[in-house]
Parts: C-alpha cells; structure tokens; sequence
C-alpha cells in the first residue's frame, strides 16, 4: 500500500480567476464554482446532515465568497472558501441549537442523499461488508466532537492538505494532527465493536503491497 | 524517537498516525518500521488503523442537486450593494464606516444566525443616509421656535396694547413692536451676549478701545452705554412692566436658541450645508 500525504492544489489558475472575478467577470467566478461545488457541499452536507440545508449553507458561501473575494490574499482558494462554507454551517447548527433542534443528535441523514456511483473492485461480500462499516462510520463521524469530525471529515474524507485543514479551521498544524489523530482513534474504537470489522482488516491488509505502509 | 505533538492524544496512536500519513522524519520512520516488524499488538494497531482511515477515504461521495454558480442578477445585487456602500463614503461627507467583511446573515436558509466571532454582517443596505440623534431633533427644534416666537409676539402685542394707549392702533402695533423690540434689545448691554452681539455695537468698540489699558475711557464709555440703557428703559418705563420686560427677553432668547438649534439639526441631516 502506497500512502502519500495529500498536497495543496495547484493556486496559479485560481488565482487567475479570482482576479477576473474582482474584476466583474462572473462567469470566471463561476468557473471556480463549479470547480469546488461538490467538495463544498460534501463538507456542508456532512456538517450539517440534511441535504436541503446544506444547499442552502453551500449556495450562501458561494455569494458571501463572491461579495468577499477582495479579502481572498492567495494560496488554497479551496481552503479560503471551505472556510466559508464550515463558519456558515456552524451558523446555522448553532441556530438550531438556540431554538432546541434535535440535528445534532440526529445521527441519520434526514432525507437520503444523493451519492455518486463508485467504481469498486471488491468482490460482492467484500463490498457488502465495506457498505455496513461504511454507514456505520457516517453516523459515528457524527458524534465526534465537533474540532475533531471537522479535521478527520478534511483530511480523510476529503482529502485536504493538513496546511490546507489549518486555514480553515484557523488552528496550528501541530493542532490539526493532533486532533485528526484523535478522531482516527475514535473511530476505530468505535468500529472495533463491530465483528465485520475485523474481517475487513484482514482482507485490507492482504490487498495491501506492504503492511507497514511506505513513504 | 520523539514527535512534537501538541493535545493529549495517545502518543503511540499519534506516531501511527504520522506513519501512516508519511508524516515522519526518515529515522523515525525506520524506527517504527522496525517496530512494527516485530511487535504484533502494535502492527494489528496500525492495520486497524489503516482500515479505518481507507474506510474513511472510501465513503461515498455526495452528489447535490443544482449548481451553485451565480446567475447574473445575484452577481449584480452583489456588486450594487458593493457600490451603494462605496457611494454612500463620497456622497454624505462625514465618513460612514462599514467595515465590509465575510456576511453571515443568511440569503436563501431561513434560519437566522448570529455571527461567529471575526466575521460581522455587512448589514443589508436599508437606509443610505443615517440619522444622527442630532439630525432628528429638527422638530424639536422648529417647535420650540414657533412657539418661542408665537410667545414673544404676543406678549409684545399685549406690551403695547396695555402700555402706550394713545399712540397704539393695533395695525401699528406690530410695526412698533419691531422696533420696539430692538430698542428693547439695546438695554442688553447690561447682560452677558451685549458684547458679542453686533446692534448693540457701541459696548464692543469701547471695549476694544480700552483694550491698551486705558480704564478710564472704558469706564467712560461704559457709563454712557448703560446710561443710555436707563435712558431708553426710560422712555419705555411708563409703558412696560420689568417683568414683561423679562418676559420679552427670556421669549427672545428662546427664539434665538430655537432657531440656533435647528440650524445645527438640519446641518447635521444633511440638508443644508456645513461651512467649509
């Protein structure tokens, strides 16, 4: 199994586009948006658990990015606008805190998302069982403590440069792996009480080049 | 083998966790490559591990409904209310600072947010031109002023009327209490705004006058400026009574101050124009 850090995208065509965009060509803004929109809604999607409010959180960050974008000084636009996208959605799960929802215990997806289709290699047990763990974990990401799902939820879910996780959630790097270790500790505690699981880690690690993982 | 980690999380998960991430020094790799080669327990770790982070990576990927990009009509509300605020800085003179930072206040979501800390809305653009407490005494003050003047007509009209019978018709009343009233105005130099007050010019060159320290002379020429007063108080002695007297300038005060401080709230609502 070959593991590689993941690294900050490339900035330069962004920032091409960022500045059109200060310079009223919306349609370069819209380039950007239709660049990060899915990995937007992902974020707000799984921060907040219901797909209509997460639309709504994600289409409010797009016009709130787009009114700020003089603030926007270079690097990881993604990570600038994630930023976005995360301080609105604890905006509004703390709004439904006050009025005494119940989304944050709410483990479960209100309504059923919409998922893309993925390609799997695994044999049909294998993916059986990958399927059960998997929404067994989505509803344990939900309880975490909130700077731990946010952390694990970028770096792993979807693949964020630490770097990238410290901007936007405003917090030191040392920080971040501390917290992303943490929730990953969590996490397989939580999975261990599963008896599926410990067949699916024998079998990842049979498909897996090397056992101890390689730079 | 030591990793700076900050938190208090379990520091050999911590190290798996670097390891995993490649996230190590080249010795401390090798070392805990080593380790993993012959500590069992801690090797069924990492591999618990590594499954739970390609778990992770694996999820599936949420797909929503519509795009997010901009129509040209959101892009154009936004640009105009970026113009408004800008207009508003040039256009009202004194500066209106609305520091333009990341909104929260919610545009399509119904739920209401407060802001988190280091982000303020920029407030929806509902009024362009602020009121200053000031600006919003300008009925106050047109009121004062009406009825100061309303008062002090009268109490001149009634002055005259009671006072100097033979020689008040009441359409001439009105014009003699004109005069009247700046005679009445000149005993002034008695009290404090005599000097700084222009019709009663006598008392402000003799004071100038006496400036190079010639006491005398202003003595003098004061005594002959209150001496007119009693002069003039004089020739309105039969007709007036002190305490109308008082009244006509308490009245007249009032007026002046009434006027005075509508100028300054008018000023301050941006309608008439500041000097300078």
């Amino acid at each position: 199994m070959s593991w590689r850090r993941p690294i900050m995208p490339e900035p330069t065509d962004d920032e091409t586009l960022v500045r059109h965009a200060r310079e009223g060509d919306v349609e370069a803004y819209n380039v950007l948006v239709r660049t990060y929109e899915r990995q937007a809604y992902a974020v707000a999607l799984r921060l907040l658990r219901r797909p209509d409010q997460a639309e709504d959180a994600t289409q409010d960050a797009f016009i709130q990015a787009y009114r700020a974008l003089d603030t926007f000084r270079g690097g990881s636009f993604r990570a600038w606008l994630v930023r976005i996208v995360t301080n609105r959605c604890y905006d509004m799960l703390r709004a439904a805190q006050r009025r005494a929802a119940d989304s944050l215990d709410n483990q479960e997806f209100e309504t059923t998302p919409q998922w893309s289709s993925i390609a799997s290699h695994d044999d049909p047990v294998q993916q059986a069982t990958r399927a059960e763990l998997s929404g067994m974990l989505e509803r344990v990401l939900a309880t975490l403590p909130e700077e731990q799902r946010i952390v694990v939820l970028l770096c792993d879910v979807e693949g964020y440069a630490y770097e990238e996780v410290a901007t936007i959630t405003g917090v030191a790097l040392g920080t971040v792996k501390s917290r992303l270790s943490r929730a990953r500790s969590a996490l397989r505690e939580r999975l261990r009480a599963q008896e599926q699981f410990a067949d699916y880690v024998r079998s990842f690690t049979a498909s897996t080049d090397e056992g101890w993982g390689s730079r | 083998m030591t990793v700076q980690y900050r938190g208090d999380a379990d520091p050999t998960d911590e190290m798996l966790s670097a390891y995993l991430d490649g996230d190590l020094s080249a010795t401390e790799h090798e070392t805990l490559r080593a380790a993993l080669e012959t500590d069992a327990a801690l090797r069924e770790r990492y591999h618990e591990l590594a499954a739970t982070v390609s778990l992770l990576r694996d999820l599936p990927v949420p797909v929503p409904r519509r795009s997010f990009t901009l129509t040209a009509e959101q892009a154009r509300e936004v640009r105009t209310a970026n113009g408004i605020a800008v207009r508003q800085l040039i256009d009202d003179g004194p500066p209106v600072v609305r520091p333009f930072t990341t909104p929260t206040v919610p545009l399509t979501a119904p739920a209401t947010a407060t802001s988190l800390s280091g982000q303020s809305p920029p407030a929806n653009v509902t009024s362009l031109r602020p009121q200053s407490p000031v600006a919003r005494l300008v009925p106050l003050f047109g009121a004062w002023s009406a009825v100061a003047a309303v008062l002090l007509f009268a109490v001149l009209t009634m002055d005259f009327a009671g006072g100097g019978g033979d020689r008040a018709a009441a359409p001439q009343t009105a014009g003699r209490a004109a005069e009247e009233s700046v005679t009445s105005l000149t005993p002034a130099p008695t009290f404090a705004i005599a000097p700084t007050a222009n019709p009663a010019g006598a008392p402000a060159p003799a004071i100038a006058r006496s400036m190079p320290g010639d006491t005398t002379t202003a003595a003098q020429a004061t005594a002959a400026t209150t001496s007119s007063a009693p002069g003039t108080s004089d020739a309105n002695a039969e007709d007036t009574n002190p305490l109308v007297r008082v009244a006509e300038i308490a009245l007249a005060l009032l007026l002046l101050t009434g006027i005075a401080g509508l100028i300054v709230a008018l000023r301050a609502r941006g309608q008439v124009p500041s000097p300078g």
